[in-house]
């Protein structure tokens, strides 16, 4: 009798062992090549954190410029979970990189808010994305987008406000909160606005009581005149904290040295 | 011979045009492209060859497609490994090797009617003939549109109008549709040969 190749039992036990097969295999190789494959990431998710701040190094030295640069901060938030934050020394100015995630169109998009010692104005970001559409979504991980969030402000006095995305070129100049949002990119324009409301949310508490820490500290170290000044407004006391400070490194520089748990105290000892 | 000329897969049977055009605007994702379609096409080729008395007719297609994405994603794995940077720039063209046509012509019109060697050698070859394309375009919309080869600069900066020189860079020759209108004068020029007059309809 011949064998039949067509034979239905044939071709089922056919398939199964072929897929089982070729699923080990492929299993195998993924066990081994993954530590190198995350390596890889973790070194491009340390360039990006560079890029941020705005350095940008070639591949080989970004982990040894890392380590000089950048150091993790963990900080604490209500019910045990940490979120991750990252401080930055390049060029010796004192900055604090935020991560943002959230979700785009097709799939997770992610990025680095690197904000000045007053936690308001941005220095720099970097976004990312698994998948957006490319020509369009995709644009967000261009330097012409994210260079329109320089110098913007998260903070509208002392609420804070985050960063909209809006319709219509040039419809964000002058602005301070807003950027323009990437024609055809209208949903993954909309989740970069919703990630860095959300994600910077949740640090929220963190940053305020670093906020708090460096206005007391401000007043109490400019001289009465200006300690009164700042006084004023609530609002004028997060202002004028880099002014004051700035005074302050003219003046009495090295006066306080002992205060090195508030933020822009130790940025203006390195000044 | 024949699939690096006379059968050349890109400019005589126009398969694997879009991938083609899409990661050829430097020399080096190029160079990988070709390295891996060579080695998918080489060793789907030789798998197939040796299934071939066992495969069931019906599920033929079937199996190829198996064997072919198989080999693209360990191709996929690895060069996400080693070479990160290259793989981040061919981003979905690696996938897609899984729908070139010319592995799935090849396995079904020479591997499943030839013995394994002949089989390994014509799947090389033709990933050689793509190849061959692939850094032809590279080479000159590398050179013309960023002035450099395989990375390394070839025309001095010196040159350049904002050095105060007379040269640009053709920005038209980092788009795709220059890449199709070199393989239009690639096709051209191959054509006009002695040898391959045979090949103009008539």
């Amino acid at each position: 009798m011949k064998f039949d190749k067509n034979n239905n039992v044939y071709i089922i036990v056919y398939s199964v062992v072929m897929v089982v097969v070729v699923a080990a295999v492929l299993a195998v190789a993924a066990m081994y090549l993954q530590p190198i494959q995350q390596k890889n990431m973790d070194v491009e998710t340390k360039g990006a954190l560079l890029a941020s701040v705005g350095v940008v190094v070639p591949t080989e030295q970004i982990e040894s410029t890392y380590a000089e640069t950048i150091t993790e901060i963990a900080v604490p938030v209500d019910g045990g979970a940490e979120l991750k934050l990252y401080e930055s020394s390049a060029d010796g100015e004192r900055l604090f990189i935020i991560p943002v995630n959230g979700s785009g169109l097709w799939g997770p998009v992610w990025g680095y808010v690197a904000v000045e010692g007053d936690w308001n104005t941005i220095s720099g970001v970097v976004f990312d994305h698994k998948g957006e559409t490319p020509g369009l979504g995709a644009e967000i991980a261009t330097p012409k987008f994210a260079g329109q969030f320089v110098g913007k402000k998260l903070f509208e006095g002392d609420a804070f406000v985050g960063i909209t995305v809006l319709k219509g070129a040039g419809a964000s100049a002058g602005n301070d909160h807003a950027v323009d949002a990437i024609s055809g990119g209208t949903i993954t324009s909309r989740a970069v606005e919703t990630m860095i409301r959300e994600t910077i949310a949740l640090y929220l508490p963190y940053i305020e009581r670093q906020k708090a820490a460096t206005a007391t500290d401000a007043a109490a170290v400019a001289d009465p005149a200006e300690a009164a000044e700042d006084g004023a407004t609530l609002e004028g006391a997060t202002a004028a904290t880099t002014e004051g400070a700035t005074t302050e490194t003219n003046g009495a520089t090295a006066a306080d040295t002992s205060e090195t748990q508030t933020i822009n105290t130790d940025g203006d000892a390195t000044i | 011979m024949g699939p690096l000329s006379k059968g050349n897969p890109v400019i005589v049977q126009i398969l694997g045009i879009c991938s083609a055009l899409a990661v050829t605007a430097q020399l080096k994702p190029a160079f990988v492209m070709m390295a891996s379609v060579t080695v998918v096409t080489a060793f789907a080729n030789l798998i197939m060859s040796l299934l071939r008395k066992g495969v069931p007719g019906r599920i033929r297609i079937i199996v190829q497609l198996v064997v072919i994405a198989f080999l693209v994603i360990l191709v996929d794995q690895v060069l996400k490994a080693y070479v990160y940077d290259v793989s981040k720039q061919l981003s979905v063209y690696v996938g897609l090797i899984i729908t070139n046509c010319i592995l799935m012509g090849r396995v079904e019109a020479f591997a499943l009617g030839h013995k394994p060697w002949p089989s390994f050698v014509d799947g090389l070859a033709n990933g050689v003939g793509y190849g061959l394309i692939l850094l032809m375009l590279g080479f000159v919309r590398e050179l013309l549109g960023s002035g450099s080869l395989w990375g390394f600069r070839v025309i001095p900066e010196a040159w350049y109008i904002q050095n105060g020189g007379f040269y640009a860079n053709n920005g038209l020759m980092m788009l795709p549709p220059m890449a199709l209108i070199l393989v239009g004068i690639i096709i051209w020029v191959h054509r006009s040969a002695k040898s391959n007059k045979d090949l103009i309809e008539k």
